[in-house]
């Protein structure tokens, strides 16, 4: 039984366009998913260094 | 907004070509799953699944199916979310498409997911409406190539209800050139706008059930009363007695013909016990195949063309 193989070459960026899929962008509502994200980093993990 | 999007949200919106290619992902990606290859192309990707109705084997597929592409699955009910009534469905479509990579509605009518869609910034799939089912005819076709080959310029039998199942196998019909004889009790005929049909080339009425099968390569049916029309069961039990798929009607279709069935069944009302688990129906291999096509499904919407 095979467990594990090379993953095939995808490149999701490369791709996105070919889907026409936009690229995440930034703005509005969206901001509610970004800062909660950085609010549990930052009390999860502390300061990071950027 | 978003105009250029690609969405899944009925048969029609994907040409023959793509269907070509789906099929041919999806059978690569179930021969990686069943060997146990890690494949995961949609790693940091998030599913949002919304359902306005019940469901077993959609959330399960699709959940599944994102897991095992790498990415998350998060499960959205009425509870959460009631597009057009918590707030305009045009409102959640923004709000929810800014958040996640892909989304999947199962809601009531074509026209919720069509204008959520059109204020999606990402891909949205349609997880059964009142009027269409793509997913499960994406599968059930599948299903049939894995076990005769092609389907084009076979014949598929509809016997039942003209619901969102019967409407899709139409459009599938028009697009992968195949046709369909389809046999509802009168008052339940199909109707062609509401299908949302090119024209009526692929598919032929009949009254009687049995002339339906005849010769057919695949018999399909679906429950006498879809979700939603719970109102009428009673009148229903009624009116589709004569439109049951049995051993009888079997032996009149093709010798190699197939049964299929979404599910769930319901034994000795739509289908005979006889039939649904009989040697002839592959409806294990047609749910099992609904998480294979939606991982293809969902990998063309967020990759494109994988070479």
């Amino acid at each position: 039984m095979k467990r594990s193989s090379p993953m095939q070459p995808v490149s999701a960026n490369a791709n996105m366009s070919a889907a026409n899929v936009k690229p995440r962008s930034g703005g509005g509502s969206q901001n509610l998913l970004h800062v909660q994200k950085a609010l549990m980093e930052y009390l999860l993990l502390g300061k990071l260094d950027h | 907004m978003a105009a250029n999007i690609k969405h899944f949200l009925q048969f029609k919106d994907f040409t023959r070509a793509e269907f070509e290619y789906l099929f041919e992902r999806t059978r690569i990606i179930k021969e990686r799953f069943k060997g146990y290859q890690k494949y995961w192309p949609l790693e940091d990707r998030t599913l949002v699944m919304i359902f306005e109705k019940a469901s077993t084997r959609t959330r399960l597929s699709f959940e599944a199916g994102m897991h095992q592409l790498g990415g998350s699955a998060i499960y959205l009910n009425t509870r959460d979310s009631q597009l057009g009534r918590g707030e305009p469905v045009e409102d959640a479509g923004k709000v929810i498409s800014r958040m996640s990579d892909i989304v999947m509605i199962r809601t009531f009518e074509q026209d919720i997911i069509e204008r959520f869609a059109r204020n999606s910034r990402v891909p949205v799939i349609n997880g059964l409406t009142n009027e269409y089912h793509p997913c499960q005819v994406l599968a059930d076709i599948y299903t049939y190539i894995e076990h005769r080959g092609s389907i084009t310029g076979k014949t598929v039998a509809w016997i039942g209800d003209s619901n969102n199942m019967c409407n899709t196998w139409l459009q599938a019909a028009e697009i992968l050139d195949f046709n369909v004889h389809v046999s509802t009790p009168p008052g339940y005929e199909v109707e062609p706008e509401r299908a949302g049909l090119f024209g009526a080339e692929h598919y032929e009425e009949f009254a009687d059930p049995m002339e339906a099968a005849k010769g057919a390569d695949l018999l399909t049916t679906d429950v006498w009363t879809s979700m939603g029309w719970e109102a009428e069961n009673e009148e229903r039990m009624k009116d589709f007695a004569d439109w049951q798929v049995d051993g009888d009607m079997m032996r009149v279709a093709a010798k190699d013909a197939v049964f299929m069935h979404c599910l769930p069944a319901h034994r000795g009302e739509e289908v005979s016990a006889e039939v649904i688990d009989g040697p002839q129906s592959v409806v294990w291999d047609e749910a099992e195949n609904r998480l294979h096509v939606q991982k293809a499904l969902m990998e063309y919407l967020l990759l494109g063309k994988v070479k």
